[in-house]
């Protein structure tokens, strides 16, 4: 076979199926994230929405801010490419995992020790509850980021996967705070941090079968 | 290499690829065949697909087909087809495979691109769809092909028999001793040296700072240095029993 019947095939091969230009794959996008938005704020609405309890409103808008923060760097991290089609090098992805439950853990329980503790702290549970609310309020945001870049991702589809899976978490944790009144540390690591770690696992099984640009 | 091995041009050709860095527009010749193998580093394709700016030919018809402009992806093709060909063939020996190869990343492409970012290089990109195909592909397969074949295409261009069986020693020690590379060196060096990608392009591919290629692809060419080094005498030697 030669160069140009290579040409032909390709062009072919094209044209029989056609592909989203820009503009249609921005709609694409958009429709999705939008989307998947709703849906999470028709569970979180659905759950019961914003609980006060005893918590003072400074207490839940400071937590829930620094939370919304570092999920939005999150998500503009994994879905942003920066200057290149090949997306966030394998370090920045590999901080981006590492560093958000963490961060996310540090400040919440940093922000909660500002105040009394028989106000931040809330009642003893054990967090099973919130354990459960954060993979249901965290499905959609990591379904829309998957179908995004499915086959899309050449290099490091696991990786990818996990940041999804953890921005994913963070946008749900946002949500969970407002709802969960508990600050106590191993109500905390059980039914917020370990659904964070378990979904970027997740993400990242998920993400090496999904994201990988495969061969035929 | 020319003095190492004279009746290898061949070899000094890759390794004049290999040691010098290449200069766009310029030429390289092999140590000791200055006047005979003269070899344009910045190959045809690299002098017409690089335009104003640093823009190629196929980054602007990447921004068209993006856009929704269906011939674009012809002149797509005819802009970046040759590399990824040679870029394939440089590490698997099966010609069909390395086509389907070509076939399946243009259709990636073309798939992915309502997401391509304007400004973004397509080389790379496109490098890194076709290497990640590559090795699914073999992963799948099982077949052996991920060698580094860097020769072939140049050991068809020998004239006589002798040529042929020097060209083919030279290209099996040069492969061997490649091989025996640590993986991420021989691929940056492998990106760089032979397939021509800048440091930044490189470590788009590899995901890796373009500092870190640079370190990488500098260790790799000394050990490759260091072991061609240690086989001269012996090269010599059997020339001169013989």
């Amino acid at each position: 076979m030669s160069a140009n019947d290579l040409r032909q095939r390709i062009l072919d091969a094209a044209r029989a199926q056609p592909s989203p230009t820009r503009r249609a794959s921005r709609q694409r996008a958009m429709l999705l994230i939008v989307g998947a938005a709703a849906a999470t704020l028709a569970l979180f609405v659905a759950i019961g929405g914003v609980r006060a309890t005893q918590r003072p409103p400074s207490l839940i808008v400071g937590t829930t801010l620094g939370a919304a923060v570092l999920a939005l760097v999150a998500i503009w991290s994994v879905l942003g490419r920066g200057r290149s089609m090949l997306g966030r090098s394998r370090r920045w992805l590999l901080a981006l995992v590492l560093a958000l439950p963490p961060a996310l853990l540090a400040w919440k329980m940093g922000y909660s020790a500002c105040y009394s503790p028989a106000l931040a702290l809330g009642p003893y549970r054990l967090g099973l509850r919130c354990f459960g609310w954060m993979h249901a309020l965290a499905a959609w945001p990591l379904a829309a980021f998957l179908i995004l870049r499915s086959g899309r991702e050449p290099r490091h589809p696991a990786l990818l996967g996990a940041a999804f899976g953890i921005s994913s978490a963070a946008c749900a944790w946002v949500l969970v705070d407002l709802w969960c009144p508990v600050a106590r540390t191993p109500h905390l690591l059980l039914g917020h941090l370990l659904p964070t770690v378990l979904l970027g696992l997740v993400g990242a099984a998920i993400g090496r079968l999904v994201l990988a640009v495969r061969a035929r | 290499l020319g003095a190492l091995f004279p009746s290898e041009k061949l070899l000094g050709v890759v390794v004049a690829k290999s040691v010098l860095k290449p200069v766009p527009g310029s030429f390289v010749m092999a140590k000791g065949a200055r006047d005979e193998w003269p070899r344009p580093m910045a190959t045809a394709w690299y002098l017409a697909a690089v335009e104003d700016g640093g823009r190629s030919r196929a980054d602007r018809a990447m921004e068209r087909y993006a856009d929704g402009d269906e011939t674009a992806f012809g002149e797509l093709f005819d802009a970046i087809a040759t590399r990824l060909h040679a870029f394939l063939r440089r590490r698997i020996r099966d010609e069909d495979l390395t086509r389907d190869l070509v076939q399946q990343t243009f259709e990636n492409i073309h798939r992915a691109r309502g997401d391509y970012r304007r400004g973004c290089a397509v080389l790379p990109w496109a490098y890194t769809i076709a290497r990640a195909l590559l090795v699914d592909s073999v992963r799948r397969s099982r077949r052996d092909h991920l060698l580094v074949a860097i020769m072939d295409d140049d050991a068809r261009k020998v004239d006589t028999p002798d040529q042929l069986l020097g060209a083919r020693q030279a290209a099996s020690l040069v492969e061997e001793v490649l091989a025996a590379l640590p993986r991420e060196q021989r691929e940056a060096f492998v990106l760089v040296q032979l397939d021509e990608l800048s440091l930044d392009e490189a470590g788009e591919v590899l995901g890796v700072p373009a500092s870190t290629v640079k370190m990488r692809a500098f260790y790799a060419r000394e050990k490759l240095r260091e072991a061609l080094e240690v086989r001269k005498p012996a090269g010599r030697s059997a020339r001169g029993s013989r």
